[in-house]
Parts: C-alpha cells; structure tokens; sequence
C-alpha cells in the first residue's frame, strides 16, 4: 500500500537516491533539505513515516526528532536516521530524543526499502 | 539452504543416530524382559522412539514416522497406565525394532528414499495391537496405518516457530506489529499466527497506547535465522524474540513453553494447534520434564505446602546443579570414525618421524639434540596413547547384544539359557570391535546350539536345568582376552577325531594329545554337528570364526572338558594401527616381530641347526621347532657364523625364528600390504623405519600355521616328532 | 479522525482512522457507551467507514470484545471495510469479522 514518507537531507543527491527508490516502489516522497524546512512542511497533513539525516544546517535530525515528539500529529510517527560510522556517538542522542530506527550510510537501495516495509507495509 | 551433500551427511547422521537409538531400545527391552516394572527402562525405550520418531520427522520419512509412532503410542500408554509388559508384547515388540532397525538400514542416504514393506508392517501393528489389548492398563489401540501420524507430520513441513512478546512502548514508539508480519509474509508462508491478548485488559483498564500483545507465528520459509531474526531489527529493544528452527527437537519446545509467561498449557496447545507438536508429545514431554528436569518447580511446590524447609531444597537443588553440569562436562563429543583414524594415521607418521629425528640426533653426538629429541619422543608417545585411547569402546555394547541373541535362539530350541556378561567395561580398538561381531556370533549361537544340553539331558547329568552361557574380556599381556564359555556336554573328542579321519584331514595313525583333536574343528570345511541346524549351521563351520580372528591379527584357541564346558578364548592385539614390534634383520632385509610375542632371544652356532627351513634345536632340554625365516621367505641363505634365534610365543605354542641380527624394540605403524603383496604368507604388513628403509612385520599366526602343518605332514607320514604345545 | 456514531441502542458505526493516533479518543468513547449501553443483548458494530486501521486500533476492538463478553454482550461487526478486513484476517482475528454466512 502505497505511503507518505518525508524525507530530510540537507544533499540534494542524497535525497534524489532515496525519492528514487521509494517513488518506484510506490511510495508518495516529500523532500525537506533540514530539519527547520521538515517542520515547516508538516502542516498536519498524515505522513507515514520520516526519514532523516542527522547532520543538517539549522535543525538536525535530533532536534528534529526531539520537535516532532513534541507534536500530537506526528508524535508516534516511525522516524527512521541515516547516519554514517563515524556518527554512532549520536546514536545515544538519537534513541534518549526518541529516534527507533537506523539506518547507516552507505547503503543500498534494496536496505532502505526493506527498512521502510518493516516499519510501515 | 542445503546442498545436496550436506544433506546427504545430515541423513547418514541420522542414520547412523537411529541405529544407536534402535539398539539401546532393544536393550532397554530386554531389561524390561527381566524387570517388567523397571520404569527407566520403560521412559528410555520411550524416548528412543520418541527421538526416532521426531528427527524421521526431519528427512521426511514418512513410514518410519508413522511406525514408530505407533510403538511410542504403545509405550506411553504402557507408562501412563501403570501396566507391564508382558512377555509377549515384549516379542512382538522386538519383532518392531527389528523392523526399525531394517528401515533405518534401507534409508538411501543420498535419495531419502525408504522402500517399506507395507503388509509386513501391517501384520507386526496388528499383532502388535492384538497383544496389547491383553495386557492390564494399556488402553485398546487403534492402528489405522498412517492415518494420526501423516496428520502430525504435515504441519512440520519447516515451519519456524517465532515467540514474540512486545513490551509496553512499542506502539507509542511508532512500531506497528502488524507491519513485520507483512514483512514475514515475504520471507515465507505464514502457517499460523496466534495473537497473544491474555493480559489484555478490559476496557475500563486500558491504556490504549500501551501494547498487551504477543504473537505466536509459525513461517514456512528457506530463510535463514539471521535473516527471520532482521526483520525484528528496529524493535529488538521492544520486544522479547523466540525463534526456533524448523522441526526443532521436542526439548526446544518444551523449554519455549517453560520460557513464556503464559502458562504451560496455553502455548502448548498453541503448538499442538499448528502441528508443531501432537498432543501426546506435549503431554509426554511435559511429563518427562516434569519427572527429570523440572525438579526445581517441585521444590518449590514442597516449600510452599510446607512440607520441605527452603534450606533443604537449596541444598538439593544445588546438588541436582553439579551433577547436570557434570554431566554436560563429561558428555560425549561424536566424531566420525574416519576423522579418528586419520589422526591416528597421521599420529603414527609423526612416530616414525621422531624416530628418525632421534637417529639422526644419536647419529651426530650432539648431546643437546639427543636430549630434546627424547622429550619429543616421549610426548610423542602420550599422544598415540591419547589418540589410541579415543578409538577405543567398551566391549559391554557388543556383549549387549547377545541377551537377544541367546533369547530368541534358546527360545526357538526350547532351551533355558542364562548370559553372564564379565568384563564389560574392558576396552578395545572400535575397528577390532566392529569385526568381531559376526565371530562372536557364531560361536554363541554354537554354544546353544550345539554346547549346552536340552532340559532333559541336562537333568540326566545332573547339572541344573538352566544353562549358562558366558562371554568374559580381559587384559593380559598386551593383548585383550574374549571367551565364550558354556557349561554344557563338552567337546566329544573321540568324534571329532573320527570326523577328522574321515574327511581326510588327519592320518588315522597320528598320535594327537586331547587339545589338538579339539583344534582340529577350526580345519577347513569341518562341522561336529551331526545335523546341521538352521541356526549355525548354513554350512559355515568353525574354519570361517578362526580366519575372521586371523584378519584381525589374533588367535582363537579352546578348552574343553567332556560333559562339564567349553570355552573360546579368542586373544586380540589392543589395536591395529600401531604394534610394539622388535627389529631383526636378515642380510639387507629387516623384519618386525610384535613385541607382544617375543619371549627371549638366543645366540646359536649355525652348526647347532638342522640345514632345513623347519626344523628343531634343543632349549633348556626340551625341543623348540624352529624355522628359519631367510628360508622360508627364499632368501639367500646367511653367511653370518653366529646367528639369533628369536623365541616367540603364540597362543600355547612356543618357537624360535631364526634370524641373522637382532636389532630391539621399536614402535612401528602398520601399513597395510598394497594388493600386489597381500598373497604374501607369513607378512601381515609393512612399516618404514626411522632411516627411511622398509621392514616387514611377520604374520605369527600364519607363521604357526605353517610350521604346524608341516608337522602334520610329518605326523602323516609316521616320522615320530615332538609335541609342538610347549607350555 | 476519528468518528462513532451511536444511533440507536446497540448500533454503532466507526468511521476514518482508528491507530496510534486516534486509540486515545476511541477509547474514550467507546468506554462511555459501555457504561450507558451495558443492558442490550448484542452491539452491532458498523465498520464500513472505517479507512485506516493499526496494530493499536485490533487492540481497542479486542478489549471492547472482551469487555462485552464479561457483561454477557455480544459484538458483532458488520460490512467491514478492505482495511479492517486484511488486518484482521492478517492478525488471524476472523472471529471480529461477521460469519461467513453473514457477509453476503
């Protein structure tokens, strides 16, 4: 069943691979480039899920999930991060703020799909 | 998933497992035979089957399944109901797992396929279930071939089995169970899927974000663990995950059961519903857990009625502890034969490597070298120990195994017949063992055969009624010891002499001592059965025991005394891999005799000997029939002045080799001889020495032989010759 | 959204989504007519509009069956929507959707 997922990267080819993939498996994508942009684009309308970088100009992908729990229409919205290795020192930032599931740069397209079948098929 | 040779190696594992399985149920039978109430027995002929069952189960094997189904229906009705088994049951019951035991044979291991002799089986369930009607506290049977056994199988055809209980946060955390499940359908087929709501609570107490919920899922699926395990990866933190293989051992469920929160029963038949398990497994299983490992529960039953102060029960607890742990410690690791005998193998190249390292060492003088090859040598020698030592098993198995022998062939002759097992913890060579079955054999079924008399006869000679068959192991000497000794009529050696006269095989002049005549019955193609019976007759006399004893590098000899026994005494090298031998030499050549064997060695005049290959010199006043090896294996005769003889003992006979040098002991592998030289009288083998050269290792056995056939023909031809029995 | 009418005694109808989301609301309503309609004999509950369903959603209607059956009422749904369908044939829950005689 086809989905509304948000997705947040301050790098346009990031977001480009990920819309991609999604968009051919059916999915509906909604491009945020940092966390303030994500925010302002949520404007109550149902999302399935988000996908979020971590590092991002303006509000990361802490803050950001940190602002989404605080909101009664996205609170219990599955957020899942990308991060890179150099990046699990965040992890425990990510998880205390509310963030579930990770998903670690590099990855292949088949890996950010089947994360998005457990979460949300 | 498997290939087809890993499967192929799981199958012949199975098979050689159900084979084990198959005999220790027989045993445990037999001991029922004796102890009808025994109810170890009774739960470990159980659980055999039960096994058997359960892992055929794993390869498909649908009519071992449903056969040993009905026997595991049988015993657990048996247990349940307090009953015994009666002496018939117990026959038919053996008659069962000889039928098992032909199955698991026909199992073509790289196929699976098992070709079932379908009205046989019938008949063997029917009689089965005839007898069982019989017999107090057993509940009528209703044997319908196929029909309750296919029904349990089919629900385990590889399903996982996946416990999942989901923590409170998980919903409020954004998961939704229902998507993994999703996500499981593509790795498979969900079989089954039961929602767990027994905390649920009702409405006025919900909490409506909080999850109350578990699920039960059984997938049929190719996935592998890690792969089921994934899919759970983002709410691995949030939930408490049980995954069991398909056809997991009946264990592994019961533990899965004991390890969820909700009761027992609850998930059992959870299980039961998704043909994981059959109702009775569940209840056997429960039950056994109930009576062996679960003794803790029953602890804490006691305390709480009061009955058993905590302390107590601490300490008994604690003691149960030690001695499972024990026995996780000390239990057995299985390892295929062949990867055994390839470390022996390669732990006797390592020998004769030493060996050579310690020549070359001795050969230079550096002292230091000298020393550090000995430690190596002696390490060397701990190590064959250990690794010989792993070949070796307890005799007791293949003793084991006559209780049924001597029961059905008493039976079927109307004889009373009581085995005496001695000496079954004695060790020997897993190889020897192997080959010693079918000698062993004939020589029981001789013994009640031929050996012990009818209750009548008996009477008459005033012996008691019952006879006594006894089979005994024993160490002496380096060599292992087997008898088989009866209490009957003896062997007639006036008979055995006529016999032997009238095929030919001895001079009706020749001058035998009592014990020759009875050797006489191992002599090619001679039977003293009057008639031949259909139990050890078939034509295969005594000739065929002594030979199979000969492969082994061993001899048989016997002891009779008319009208009171017999006894075999069947003598075998500890192993075969590696003998003690002592190096001598003729000329270039350099032979090995087993150490075992030798007895003295003597200095002699070469003017001393007859100029004959077989001939005799004086010893201490007595004659010792000597040959003279470079002779015998048609050498060039020695130009050495002072030549050895070597003194070796075999069995009751005693004679010397001569041989140009003598060179002393050494630790030898034995290699086989390749085809080409198998003919070979007199060599059993060939070994390379530490220098590199190749010595050959005598065949004692066949060496007596030969002398004493020569003998014979001296006998023949009315030469009076000593005695060859020196001792 | 999330929207349950009670027309009559015994007769409810959901309708929009009822998840994570919504589980608070429902349940707050869905306890206040249990309270008001506990002496019917059986709640026919219309599931029709209901567009989105979850995991939390199956929970709420499982505790609202249990809490009829300990007052001795039945629960019966009735023209269930696609959604509720496939999650509760999913979830292996038929026993809330109507009989199969029913559905025609």
């Amino acid at each position: 069943m086809a989905k509304t997922i948000l997705i947040v990267d301050d790098s346009s080819s990031m977001r480009q691979l990920v819309k991609m993939t999604l968009t051919g498996a059916g999915h509906q994508v909604i491009e945020a480039v940092d966390g303030r942009d994500a925010l302002a684009k949520l404007t109550g309308q149902k999302v399935n899920l988000i996908i979020s970088d971590v590092n991002m100009p303006n509000l990361d992908g802490i803050g950001l999930v940190k602002a989404l729990k605080a909101r009664p229409e996205y609170k219990f919205t599955p957020i899942v991060m990308l991060t890179t290795e150099s990046e699990q020192s965040k992890k425990a930032e990510g998880q205390a703020a509310g963030a579930r599931a990770w998903i670690v740069k590099p990855f292949q397209p088949a890996q950010l799909l089947s994360a998005v079948d457990k979460l949300v098929s | 998933m498997l290939n087809g040779e890993q499967w192929t190696q799981l199958l012949l594992g199975f098979i050689e497992e159900a084979s084990e399985l198959t005999q220790q149920a027989e045993e445990y039978l037999l001991q029922l035979d004796q102890s009808p109430t025994d109810e170890e027995a009774l739960s470990g002929l159980f659980r055999a089957m039960h096994t058997i069952k359960g892992s055929a189960g794993l390869f498909s094997l649908t009519p071992l399944v449903s056969f040993t189904h009905h026997l595991e229906n049988l015993l657990m009705a048996v247990r349940d109901g307090a009953g015994t088994l009666s002496p018939a049951l117990i026959s038919v019951l053996l008659r069962c797992l000889d039928e098992v035991a032909s199955m698991v044979a026909l199992i073509d291991p790289q196929t699976g396929e098992l070709p079932v002799d379908e009205q046989h089986q019938a008949q063997l369930l029917a009689t089965l279930a005839e007898q069982a009607q019989g017999v107090p506290g057993v509940k009528p049977l209703a044997v319908e071939p196929g029909a309750e056994p296919a029904a349990a199988i089919s629900g385990t055809g590889g399903a996982w089995h996946i416990s999942l209980r989901f923590s409170a946060d998980l919903l409020r955390n954004g998961f939704d169970p229902a998507a993994f499940v999703r996500y499981l359908g593509r790795l498979g087929d969900i079989s089954h899927l039961a929602l767990i709501d027994d905390t649920l609570p009702a409405l006025a107490e919900l909490d409506p974000e909080s999850c109350y919920l578990g699920l039960e899922i059984d997938l049929l699926s190719d996935a592998s663990k890690t792969e089921i395990e994934d899919v759970f990866e983002f709410i691995r933190d949030f939930c408490t995950l049980h995954i069991l293989p398909p056809d997991s051992a009946l264990d592994d469920y019961l533990q899965l059961i004991q390890q969820l929160p909700e009761s027992d029963a609850r998930i059992g038949q959870i299980l039961v519903s998704a043909g994981l398990l059959t109702e009775n497994e569940l209840q056997a299983g429960l039950t056994v857990q109930a009576s062996s490992e679960a003794k803790p529960a029953l602890g804490e039953v006691l305390v709480s009625q009061g009955v058993v102060p905590p302390k107590a029960v601490d300490a008994a607890l604690a003691k149960q502890k030690a001695s499972r742990e024990k026995r996780v410690n000390d239990a057995p690791i299985r390892v295929a034969a062949h990867k055994l005998d390839e470390l022996i193998n390669l732990v006797g190249e390592l020998v004769i490597s030493a060996a050579g390292a310690q020549l070359h060492a001795q050969k230079h003088g550096n002292a230091l070298c000298v020393e550090s090859t000995q430690t190596v040598n002696q390490h060397v020698e701990q190590i064959r120990e250990v690794a010989l030592k792993m070949r070796m098993i307890e005799i007791g198995d293949t003793f084991n195994r006559f209780h049924r022998v001597v029961r059905d062939v008493s039976q079927q002759l109307g004889k009373d017949i009581r085995l005496d097992i001695r000496g079954a913890d004695t060790e020997l060579d897993k190889s020897v063992i192997d080959q010693l079955a079918d000698p062993l054999t004939h020589l029981v079924r001789n013994a009640i055969d031929h050996g012990i008399e009818n209750a009548e006869q008996r009477a008459a000679a005033g012996k008691p009624a019952q006879g006594l068959l006894r089979l005994n192991a024993y160490h002496e000497s380096g060599m292992i010891v087997i008898e088989v000794s009866d209490d009957g009529h003896g062997l007639n050696t006036a008979r055995i002499r006529d016999k032997a006269i009238a095929r030919g095989l001895i001079d009706a002049q020749a001058n035998l001592s009592e014990h020759d005549i009875q050797r006489l019955i191992f002599a090619a193609g001679f039977s003293t059965a009057e008639a031949v019976s259909d139990l050890s007759g078939r034509g295969v006399g005594m000739d065929v025991v002594r030979s199979a004893i000969d492969a082994l590098r061993g001899s048989i000899d016997i002891d009779s005394v008319q009208g009171q026994g017999t006894t075999f005494r069947i003598r075998l090298p500890l192993t075969l891999a590696i003998i003690d031998g002592f190096l001598v030499s003729l000329g270039d050549e350099h032979l090995v005799v087993p150490l075992d064997l030798v007895t003295e060695c003597i200095e002699l005049d070469a003017s001393q000997l007859t100029r004959c290959t077989y001939g005799y010199i004086e010893l201490r006043g007595k004659p010792l029939p000597c040959i003279d090896l470079a002779a015998h294996f048609g050498l060039p005769p020695s130009h050495t002045v002072r030549r050895n003889i070597v003194v070796v003992n075999f069995g009751r006979q005693q004679a010397g080799l001569i041989v140009d040098h003598l060179h002393g002991e050494l630790q030898t592998v034995i290699k086989p001889l390749g085809l080409l030289f198998q003919h070979l009288q007199g060599i059993s083998g060939s070994t390379i020495l530490g220098s590199g050269q190749i010595a050959l290792i005598l065949d004692i056995a066949n060496l007596f032989h030969t002398l004493h056939h020569s003998v014979e023909a001296d006998s023949r031809t009315n030469q009076p010759r000593p005695d060859l029995t020196g001792s | 959204m999330f929207q349950l009418s009670h027309p009559t005694p015994g007769n409810l109808a959901m309708a929009g989504s009822l998840t994570i989301y919504e589980v608070s609301q429902a349940h707050h309503e869905l306890a206040a007519v249990l309270h008001s309609e506990s002496q019917v004999n059986a709640w026919r509950l219309d599931l029709s509009a209901v567009e989105e369903l979850d995991t939390a959603g199956v929970q709420l209607l499982l505790a609202l069956h249990k809490s009829l059956l300990h007052l001795g009422i039945v629960l019966e749904t009735f023209n269930p929507a696609a959604a509720v369908r496939e999650l509760l044939e999913l979830l292996r829950l038929t026993h809330l959707l109507p009989p199969p005689a029913a559905q025609a």
